[in-house]
């Protein structure tokens, strides 16, 4: 035993301690989540799915508008009857997707009037909550029903400026580049603290300006690798398929509620 | 054949309730043990479907109305334990929804529509069907089955009603609830059955179990594609003839407001009373009463519900079903 040094000659069982605050499990969660969102490609080519996107824009917007102006029962409910004939279309995953975001919604929206309806002003409240809720069913079917690639492409139908289209482009791109990124220095953290770790939040200075220095170099060598490919900054969009049935019918169905708005609507 | 609320005492509404639970707890267990994942959603079609036809009214003798169910149509195509389940979803969203049928006489309605009608009419199907060998005779059970279930849930529904009036009574001797006594109530439910309705819901039967045989087998046999789309397509149908039922004016019999009853004829005369338990009873306000909307045309409210009825099953059906948890089987089929 001669020449080891004594405090090998122990056995030691050390037990670290738990820590406190789960502020990187929970930071990766809600980024994987995120990045799961946005990687997912919805939109397998089922009915409602193969809409023409420029078709189903408008007519979300002009849904959206017509619900905004509306001020009676009448057409929120024709408005609730035409989205949820929608809703019934589409695949289980994506209606159970959009009704969680309508409820949070929902909730959110209910929880801001509540003084109102506590003192006794709720009168109105319960038709401006169906008006935000119709809107954002409205706005949900279109973006889970349709990609994102698509969005882009009847944002140029519809003659958006190229510069707004390409930085919200870039935008959810990178979202998902950089959110790769955290994600894994998230893990390079946790591997690398042991127990009870008192000055982990000061690590986020450190993981914040990494991601900005990573991030500035990424926009550098986009630039550079757009400049090789010759883009200019136009997105041109090929004209995939001629009009059909399906956007037939949603025409038919925005004329149908435009006439009843102008009807009822307006009044009722 | 809907009872609204007040024309059952609270003892005979629980009752009923209680009578009905255990059905509701087979069928579940059955369908959640036996139906595929993937053939869940057609419960929600189920419903849809029993929904529409219920608004289908036709006119019948006496100025009143009544309407088909599907009870026994839902029960060939989903079995009768699902078609319970989907019957009883079709009631509930019609009586808090749309005011057709009572809350507190839910479970009586259940009763007569979602349990004696799918489960009798579907073994009298079978027994006819296992006894011939042709087409024709199968679909000659299938109208003899339907007609007699519905002819059955409208007989309970008029022992119900003609019990009232022997068990609950007001100081006075007047009756609290139905005022219609056994010997009124029974040929007041059964003539319409028995001519119109019963026709009505036999020509239904057999008609859609033919389409839907013919244009997605799968729904009907095990191993052939289920196909959605033409099911689809006659939702969207119903949906189109639903203001057909606005054709035949009145309520049909038992199915009265309190504004209503003092004024009904009976015998040569009117009642000229409202029921005490009628008058000061339990009340409750649908959003879209009578499947109207305040202000707009009968026809435009009619559509507006008929779609957000049947959207609503659809959508509650799919969501139910991405619950259940795959078998083994489904689950390396999808990821192959």
């Amino acid at each position: 035993m001669e020449g080891i040094p004594a405090w090998l000659g122990f056995r030691e069982n050390y037990e670290p301690r738990a820590d406190r605050g789960h502020y990187l499990e929970k930071n990766v969660l809600s980024i994987l989540r995120t990045l799961a969102a946005l990687r997912e490609r919805p939109g397998c080519g089922k009915d409602i799915e193969l809409l023409r996107p420029e078709v189903a824009f408008i007519s979300t917007f002009l849904l959206i508008l017509l619900v905004s102006l509306s001020r009676g029962w009448f057409f929120l409910e024709t408005a609730a009857a035409f989205e949820f004939g929608c809703l019934c279309l589409l695949r289980g995953e994506l209606i159970a997707r959009i009704v969680k975001k309508v409820l949070v919604a929902g909730i959110f929206t209910v929880a801001i009037f509540a003084p109102a309806i506590l003192i006794g002003r709720g009168g109105g409240v319960l038709i401006l909550c169906s008006k935000v809720l119709l809107a954002v069913l409205a706005m949900a079917i279109f973006s889970a029903a349709t990609p994102w690639p698509s969005i882009a492409a009847a944002m140029s139908v519809l003659h958006i400026p190229s510069i707004f289209i390409m930085t919200l482009d870039m935008t959810i791109k990178y979202i998902s580049l950089l959110g790769g990124l955290v994600l894994d220095m998230l893990y390079a953290l946790k591997l690398r603290s042991v127990g009870r770790d008192e000055r982990k939040m000061s690590s986020l200075g450190g993981l914040a300006g990494t991601l900005f220095l990573k991030s500035k170099d990424a926009a550098e060598t986009q630039y550079q690798a757009m400049e090789c490919r010759c883009f200019s900054g136009s997105y041109i969009t090929k004209p995939r398929s001629r009009y059909g049935w399906r956007e037939a019918i949603l025409v038919g169905a925005d004329l149908v509620m435009l006439v009843s708005f102008v009807a009822f609507g307006i009044t009722r | 054949m809907h009872i609204p609320d007040n024309y059952l005492s609270p003892a005979t509404c629980a009752v009923m309730a209680v009578a009905v639970i255990p059905a509701w707890v087979v069928s579940v267990r059955k369908v959640s043990k036996d139906l595929p994942k993937e053939k869940v959603p057609l419960l929600g079609i189920g419903a849809a479907f029993s929904f529409l036809i219920m608004m289908l009214n036709v006119p019948v003798p006496g100025g009143t109305t009544a309407h088909a169910v599907g009870g026994t149509l839902l029960a060939v195509l989903l079995g009768p334990y699902a078609a319970c389940l989907s019957i009883s979803t079709a009631l509930l969203i019609q009586a808090l929804v749309f005011g057709d049928g009572g809350i507190l006489s839910f479970g009586a309605n259940c009763f007569n529509m979602a349990f004696v009608i799918p489960f009798l009419g579907y073994f009298i199907y079978k027994f006819v069907k296992d006894r011939v060998t042709t087409k024709r005779g199968e679909y000659i059970g299938l109208a003899i089955a339907s007609y007699i279930g519905i002819n059955f849930a409208a007989l309970c529904d008029a022992i119900e009603f003609g019990l009232q009036p022997l068990i609950a009574k007001d100081a006075a001797g007047l009756p609290l609830y139905c005022p219609y006594p056994l010997s009124v109530s029974i040929p007041a439910m059964l003539i319409p059955h028995l001519t119109l309705a019963g026709i009505a819901e036999a020509a239904f039967t057999v008609a859609i179990v033919a389409f839907v045989t013919k244009t997605s087998p799968g729904t009907v046999y095990v191993g052939s594609p289920v196909k959605t789309k033409p099911l689809y397509a006659l939702i969207v149908a119903l949906v189109v003839a639903s203001p057909l039922g606005l054709l035949a004016a009145g309520s049909a019999w038992g199915e009265w407001g309190p504004d209503e009853i003092k004024d009904v004829v009976n015998g040569g005369k009117p009642l000229g009373f409202v029921p005490a338990g009628m008058e000061s009873g339990f009340h409750f306000s649908a959003p879209m009463q009578d499947y109207g909307l305040k202000g707009v045309p009968d026809i435009v409210g009619y559509i507006i519900s008929a779609i957000l009825g049947a959207a609503i099953f659809i959508i509650v059906y799919k969501l139910l079903g991405l619950l259940k948890k795959d078998k083994g089987g489904s689950a390396i089929k999808a990821k192959a």
